[in-house]
Parts: C-alpha cells; structure tokens; sequence
C-alpha cells in the first residue's frame, strides 16, 4: 500500500519529468527552462529513495540515490548522470541575469542528453514505483533480465532451427520400390527408398532410366499391426497393378485397365506382415495409390509411416523379408 | 516510466499485462494448433504465384518480368506474398498451401498483439486486456488468419501503425528514433500489401499538421509554427519516406517508377471495376456495381459481434460529445487528437467508398482492417466504463463486470468452436446467425467450405457403402474448381467438369441451387445455415443414359426403317424406271 506522501511525490516527480520533457523537446522552448523541473524531479528521487535530500547537486549519484536504486544505473553511466544533475542543480540555483548580469551562463548538455537522460529519470521513478508497490529492485532487475533472457534464448533458439531445419531432414521411408525397365520385372532394377506409395507420373517414366511405357515396378514393405483388425485395402492405378498380404493376393487389378479402383476388406491379424504392391504400366498415363483404412470411419489414406517398417535394400524376391 | 508519456502505472498494471500475455500466448498457441484445418479460399492461387514470381524476379536480378505484369496481383506489393515464398521453402516439406496458410496464421497472431498494442496505448493495460479477449473472441477476424492472403496482413500491418502512430501523437513534436523506425516499418509493410495503407501516411501528415497548426495559433507566432512545422515535418518525411522505401522492397513493378507507379495503383484500386457480379444483399441479388451506402454498416452490423457492435455505435456517439468538450481546453489537445485520430480511422474508409462509389462484394473483407482498431476503441470503451464503475461502486462493480466481459467473450468463444473452421462466415443473432444470413448476404464467398465438405463427403461415401467406394473412381465437380475440391479427397476420386457423379456447390451465386433434382446426399452447415451441399448424380446419370440407350436404340431402328425404306423405294423406283416391254405392232 502507497502512502498518501509517497503518493503525491511520485505524482509530483511525474509532473515534473512531463514538464521537463515537454520544454526539452519544444524547439521553440530553450532547455534551460526545463532546468527547475528537472532539479525538483531529481528532489522527489531522491526523497523517495533516501529519505532525504543532498546538499546543493551532491558529490556523486550515491547522494541522490540509495545502493539498491543505484544499482539500476550502469556503473559507467553514473557520472554522466550525475554532471547533468549537476548542471540542472547550477542553473535552476543559478540567479537570474538581473542579478548578476555580467556572470556568462553555465554550459547545457545537449537536448539528446538532456532526453536520454530524463528517460534513466523515468526508468527510476518507475522503478521507485513499483518499490512502493512492494516489488524490490531486485525483484524488478530479475524480471527484466528474465524477459531479456527470454529474448535472446528465444532468438538463438529460432535462428539455430532456422539454419538447421531438422524438419528437412529426409524421410527415408518404409517401402523398397524397386523399378524395372520392362513389364515383366526383369532386367536390372533401380531401387528406392518411398515413403508412400503414391505416385502419378503421367507420361514420364518413375525414374530417368526407366521408360515413360512398359515399365514395371514392385513396393514391398512390412506392416505392424498391435491387434487383429479389419483393413480395407484399395489400389487406384493405371495401368496393371496387385496387392499381396504375406505372400497372397488380396487385392487383383492385373487385367489392363485406365485409372481405375479396387480394393478388399480383409481381417489381418496382429503381428508383422508383409505388403507386396507390383504394378506393370502398359502405354500412356501411368499412376499408382495404395490407401489403407484400419477404422469403418476413416476412409482409406496412406498407410501411417509409424506402422510400417522397412524390410531392408536386399531382400529375396520368393522370401518373406519381415520375418 | 516514460518521460514523453508519464503515465503513473496503476495498482493492477502488471497484473493486466501479464494476463494479457498469458491470453495472447493461449490464443496463438491455438491458432497454431488449428490452422490445419482451413480451406484454400479463391485468392490464395494466384497469390502463392505472385510471391513466387517477385522471389524468381529477384533471384534472376530482374531478369524474370513476369511478377511486372502477373494478372492484376501485380498493382499489389508482395509484402505477404513475398515472404510468403520464403517461408514456404524454409517450411519444406509442408506443401504449398499448408505452408502459406501457417505463415499466414503467424501473421495473424501478430494482428492479434497489434490488437492488445493499441488497446493499450489507448487506454492502458486493462484496456489492452480487453482488446485481447475482444480481438480473440471476433470470428471474422480470426477466420481469415490462415488463408487470406492480402486482406488480414493489411489488417495486421494496419492495426499495428494505428498503434504506433497514435503513440507518436502523444510525442509530438519530438518523436523517439525508435519509435519513428517502427511506425515506418508497420506503415511500409501495410502498403507493401495493398496500398490502400497510403491511409495511414495521410493520417500521420493531417495529425502533423493539426498539431502544427494548433501549437502555433497557440503561440501566435509564425516563427514558432515555422520551428514546431521544420521539426515535425523532418520526422514525418523521414517517416514516410522509411515507409515508402520497405513498401519499394517487396514490390518490383512500383521500382520501376518509385512514386508514379505507387500513385497509379492507388487511383486503380479505388476505381476497381474488374469484378461484376450478383450477390445477396439485404434479402435482394443486386449488382455489386449497385451497392450504395448500406453496404458496409449492414455488413458491420450483422458480422461483428453484437457487443462490438454495440459499443462501436456507442462509443462513436460518446468519442465525438468528448471531441467537443474537450475541445474547450487546450490542454486536452493532444488527447482529442488521438481520438480523433482513432475515430477518423474507423469512419474514413466508409465515406471515403461511399462518396467514391466504390465496388463492393466478399462481405467485409474488403474493410477486414478496420475489425482490429475498432475491437480496439471498443476495450478502451469498456476500460473507461469499468473505471468510472469502480470508481463510483468500488469492488463489487468490478466483480460483476468481469463476470458480464467473460460471459460475452466466453459466448463468442462457444460460437468460434461450433463453426470451426468456417468461423469467416460468422454472421451475430441481430441477423439470426449464419441460418438467418444464408441467402440474404454473402457467407461462404471464399470457397473455403470445399476442403472440409470434400472429406467428410468422402467420410460419408465410405461409412455408406465401402465396398462399392473400394471398387469406384468417383468423378466430381463442383464450383469451387479441381484445387479446392480435389484437395482432400482421396485418390479414388477424380475432377471431371462436363460427366460426373457428384456436384459440390457452396452457396455463392446459388451454386448450391443446380441440380436440384437430385438427392442430397451430404449437407455442410453450421449453426444451422447450409454451407456447402453435394447431390448425388449417379441416379439421374444412369436414368440419362438409359434414355440415351434408348433414345440410340430407337434412333438405330429409325435408321433401319429409313434404310429398309430407302431400299425398298428405289427398288420400286428401278422397277417404276424400267421401260415396258412394247409389242411390235403386227
């Protein structure tokens, strides 16, 4: 709770401060005039702070401030800070040129300073503040050196995935494609790691050894199930095209056709299973899909990378590589 | 504290501030947990286009022209656009559009920070807070956060220059270098979306000169006014010209003739006369060409929520009576300009258009940037209200008004989640919600419906008769194109324009009204307003062929008979052409 005294001097270094600022920043005004309000702004400072007011402009800032507001102003800024005070103290104690008109006028700083320097005044009027509110400048340096950690951490953090994008990182995939330059699958294959087979080539051929026509391929890979359960299986392809499920075909579309679907619902049960796609492309457009549905609800989608496992580069075309 | 605004910060401030952090950090973590879901809207193509026609413009250092004259996209700087291809390719392997559409998303987070910025700066941290529930509880707003592509950033780069420009007012006539910097950042990257931003260097020019002016008949000293102009109109060229330079960055064809080029993109862009169409309107299908003054405050009225709404009518009437009071006192001076400033914003746009004759259509998305300040002046409304409530009933007063503000917000909440993710085409109870606006005003004009209509159909195919969908290519249309349609379906489905098995229709120029007469089989809609339908085809189709089956059948019966007739005429003909055999007279 702010005391009713508290209260009026920080309302009073506020005015101040505004009052200050708005003749430094008038080009029509000379900052001279905002001397008083800056000498009585500091005054109010330094009455919340220490309690009591320096004689005339003090030696050091450690006069106009107690050690724990002190501590809010940078070790090597504190002289600056304090020959400005000093300056504001000369002038607003200075005697009018009537007086002693002879006398030539004590040096300024410059408007630049003169701002900076009325802005460290607002940070500790802030911070004097919040200590009536009962947060100590400790409390008020962590917070501020916490969000200045957040910044940086967040930065470097954001700049490091940036450069190293580990989203990138190619995923290898869980089919064995193999591509054959015939459509009979003979000759030497080209062989790839898929994530999905999901492909719609169109006109060209799957890879630049491989022709747009008559060409062959076959995808194998192994499928995890932790339960029995119901799959639908569907191809889309054009051309020729079959599914095997642990060496049975489960899914025919050998006879030539366009794009065209086929698929079966089967029961499979839990375990590992090898998935066998062949597809043999006969003339013009060429494309393959092979979707799965392990729930009535969902409908076919490629198969879940996270439920296959890939059977290895060098497998035995008659064998079973997921045993 | 800041010596240029000495606001003595209040008992609640860090209290306001940090909840308002912590609101804004659950509503992006939301945003960035939900933008999947959002369809591709019409604009989106062609502007993921253009964002990869400046970036090869660049990386073939001006060789490849084609972003200088790609369709009209390219009278708009490529402020999203552009850094929307960077973003893509850093964001690999996201395809195109769920990458544009997180980008945008992001974006939109931000507009929401802008929300709180300016609320704060309007009114203080309490006000920021409730800019924040406001701005996160507006359904047209955050339904165009993922995907659209030119009017949300304008909002965002809008609200956020409103905020800093509002600010600077308050620093006149010495504005801080930083501040300066960021106002003709936010103001560059508004106009490097659509230069319309150049409304906010007309703002900044009109508040210079109303202070000049002010100051010195104030000082009654021409001098004086001279040193107030020289210092103010130093800031607001560097300003400008800060602005104009990041706006020159993202936008090739205004580089070839910096100021001409800008100018003459403004003069087209408010004279826009490219899209002519019927659209619903109060009831009626009218030209948008015919739109007269109604369309914005109806739009407005029935598409903000209803407190919003409220209080903007309110607020306006209350923000112009204190303009007057104050208008008494010079000291209030600077504080009538930023109200003035803020209301001029919010009702400029409107009569500007009216008294143009603009061409509108899309709802609101058009004036989608005024949606941010206006949540804006209506939390620093409310803030003031709670203050002088609290102030007059003390304690019980704020209990009870944090109650009624987190049921309104917690009611547009509610609604947000029911029309997830359409909530674009929110329309409020004043109208009767999305039901009561269908057919009377535009709502899903973006296409955006397809996408989601697209896979729960599938979905629904596939629960309905899964042995036939394992065995079928189903052929599809519909007037969303082959882009938004495909998008989800699985592959098992194909776009064909002239025979297909289902028609997808949103209800944009009644689309939804073709092919009647054939059953529907799947109806998107929400909050009991039908947005998307798809009719089954395949029984009118195979009706179709059947009668063309017969239809050729008897046409090849005709042809026999005509054939079998044709033969039998010219036998009859040879035989009639013989000549008779004559008897010799004896």
């Amino acid at each position: 709770m702010i005391t009713p005294d508290t209260e009026r001097v920080l309302d009073a270094a506020a005015t101040e401060l505004r009052s200050a600022y708005t003749l430094v920043a008038d080009p029509q005004c000379d900052p001279v005039t905002a001397m008083p309000h800056l000498q009585r702004a500091w005054q109010a400072v330094a009455w919340l702070s220490r309690g009591e007011l320096p004689e005339g402009a003090g030696e050091t800032l450690a006069d106009w401030l107690a050690p724990e507001q002190l501590e809010l102003i940078p070790a090597k800024s504190r002289g600056s800070v304090h020959a400005v005070i000093a300056a504001a103290c000369q002038h607003a104690g200075e005697p009018p040129p009537w007086v002693n008109a002879g006398s030539p006028p004590p040096e300024l700083p410059a408007a630049k300073l003169l701002l900076s320097h009325l802005r460290v005044l607002g940070q500790l009027v802030r911070a004097l503040e919040l200590r009536a509110r009962g947060r100590t400048p400790k409390v008020q340096l962590a917070a501020r050196w916490g969000v200045r950690a957040a910044w940086w951490v967040g930065g470097a953090t954001a700049f490091v995935l940036l450069a190293l994008r580990p989203w990138q990182t190619e995923d290898e995939g869980s089919w064995r494609g193999a591509y054959y330059p015939t459509p009979a699958f003979e000759g030497e294959p080209d062989l790839r790691r898929e994530a999905d087979v999901a492909f719609d080539w169109r006109k060209r051929g799957p890879t630049d050894s491989i022709p747009s026509d008559r060409f062959s391929a076959r995808w194998d890979t192994c499928l995890v199930l932790e339960e029995d359960t119901e799959v639908g299986l569907q191809i889309v392809s054009d051309s020729r095209s079959r599914l095997w499920l642990n060496g049975e075909v489960v899914v025919d579309h050998w006879k030539q056709h366009q794009r065209a679907a086929k698929g079966a619902r089967v029961s499979v049960p839990e375990g590992t299973h090898h998935l066998r796609v062949e597809y043999v492309e006969d003339v013009a457009n060429a494309s393959i899909h092979v979707t799965a549905s392990f729930d009535e609800d969902e409908t076919p989608a490629p198969i879940p990378a996270d439920m296959l496992e890939f059977p290895g580069m060098e497998i035995d075309a008659d064998a079973d590589p997921c045993e | 504290m800041n010596p240029e605004l000495p606001r003595r910060p209040g008992p609640h401030d860090g209290l306001y501030d940090t909840a308002a952090v912590v609101v804004l950090l659950v509503m992006s973590i939301i945003a960035l947990l939900t933008w999947q879901r959002f369809g591709i809207t019409w604009d989106e193509r062609y502007h993921v286009e253009y964002g990869d026609h400046i970036l090869s413009f660049y990386e073939s250092w001006g060789a490849d022209k084609t972003a200088l004259t790609f369709r009209i996209d390219y009278l708009y700087g490529g402020g999203f656009d552009l850094s929307g291809a960077l973003f893509r390719k850093l964001a690999a392997p996201l395809d195109q559009y769920e990458a544009i559409h997180l980008f945008g998303t992001i974006v939109g987070v931000l507009g929401l920070w802008g929300t709180w910025r300016l609320g704060r700066v309007l009114g203080g941290p309490r006000a920021g807070l409730l800019a924040a529930l406001f701005i996160g509880a507006t359904s047209v707003y955050w339904g165009h956060m993922p995907n659209n592509p030119k009017d949300l950033p304008f909002a965002v780069g809008y609200v956020w220059s409103m905020a800093l420009l509002l600010q600077a007012i308050g620093t006149y006539p010495r504005v801080p270098r930083a501040l300066a910097i960021k106002l003709a950042i936010a103001i560059g990257l508004a106009m490097s979306v659509r230069i319309g931003g150049l409304l906010l260097v007309c703002y900044l020019v009109a508040t210079i000169a109303l202070w000049v002016g002010h100051h010195g008949w104030l000082r009654r000293d021409l001098e004086a006014t001279y040193r107030y102009a020289r210092r103010l109109a130093l800031t607001g060229i560097g300003v400008v010209a800060g602005a104009w330079a990041v706006m020159l960055v993202w936008w090739p064809w205004a580089l070839y003739d910096p100021v001409k080029r800008p100018l003459a993109a403004v003069r087209r862009m408010s004279q826009f006369m490219d899209h002519e169409r019927d659209m619903p309107f109060a009831g009626e299908m009218v030209s948008n060409f015919d739109i007269d003054w109604r369309y914005l405050p109806h739009y407005f009225g029935y598409k903000m929520p209803e407190f919003v709404i409220v209080l903007f009518v309110l607020g306006t009437i209350v923000g112009v009576v204190t303009l007057i009071w104050r208008a008494r006192e010079a000291r209030w001076f600077t504080q009538n300009l930023v109200l003035g400033t803020l209301l001029v914003s919010l009702w400029f746009p409107w009569l500007y258009a009216v008294y143009k004759g603009s061409v509108l259509y899309d709802g609101l998305r058009h004036f989608l940037f005024l949606v941010p300040v206006m949540v804006a002046g209506v939390a620093w409304l409310v803030d003031v209200g709670i203050g002088a409530l609290v102030k007059r009933f003390g304690r019980p007063a704020a209990v009870i008004l944090a109650i009624v503000v987190a049921t309104l917000c917690m009611d547009q909440y509610a609604t947000m989640i029911r029309l997830h993710p359409h909530q674009y085409v929110y329309f409020n109870r004043f109208i009767g919600g999305v039901k009561g606006a269908v057919g009377k005003y535009d709502t899903d004009y973006y296409a955006e419906t397809y996408e989601d209509t697209a896979e729960q159909f599938a979905r629904h195919l596939w629960r309905t008769e899964p042995d036939v969908y394992l065995d079928t290519v189903y052929r599809i249309a519909g007037c969303g194109g082959p882009l938004r349609t495909m998008r989800r379906l699985p592959p098992n489905f194909q776009y064909h324009r002239k025979s297909y098995d289902f028609w997808m229709g949103y209800t944009r120029g009644n689309c939804h009204r073709r092919h009647r007469k054939s059953p529907a089989i799947f109806k998107l809609t929400r909050d009991g307003g039908l947005l998307n339908i798809v009719r089954d085809r395949r029984e009118a189709n195979r009706a179709k062929e059947a009668k063309d089956r017969a239809k050729a059948k008897a046409n090849r019966a005709k042809a026999k008979a005509d054939r079998a007739k044709t033969k039998s005429n010219r036998t009859r003909a040879k035989t009639e052409a013989r000549p008779t055999p004559t008897q010799d007279s004896p």
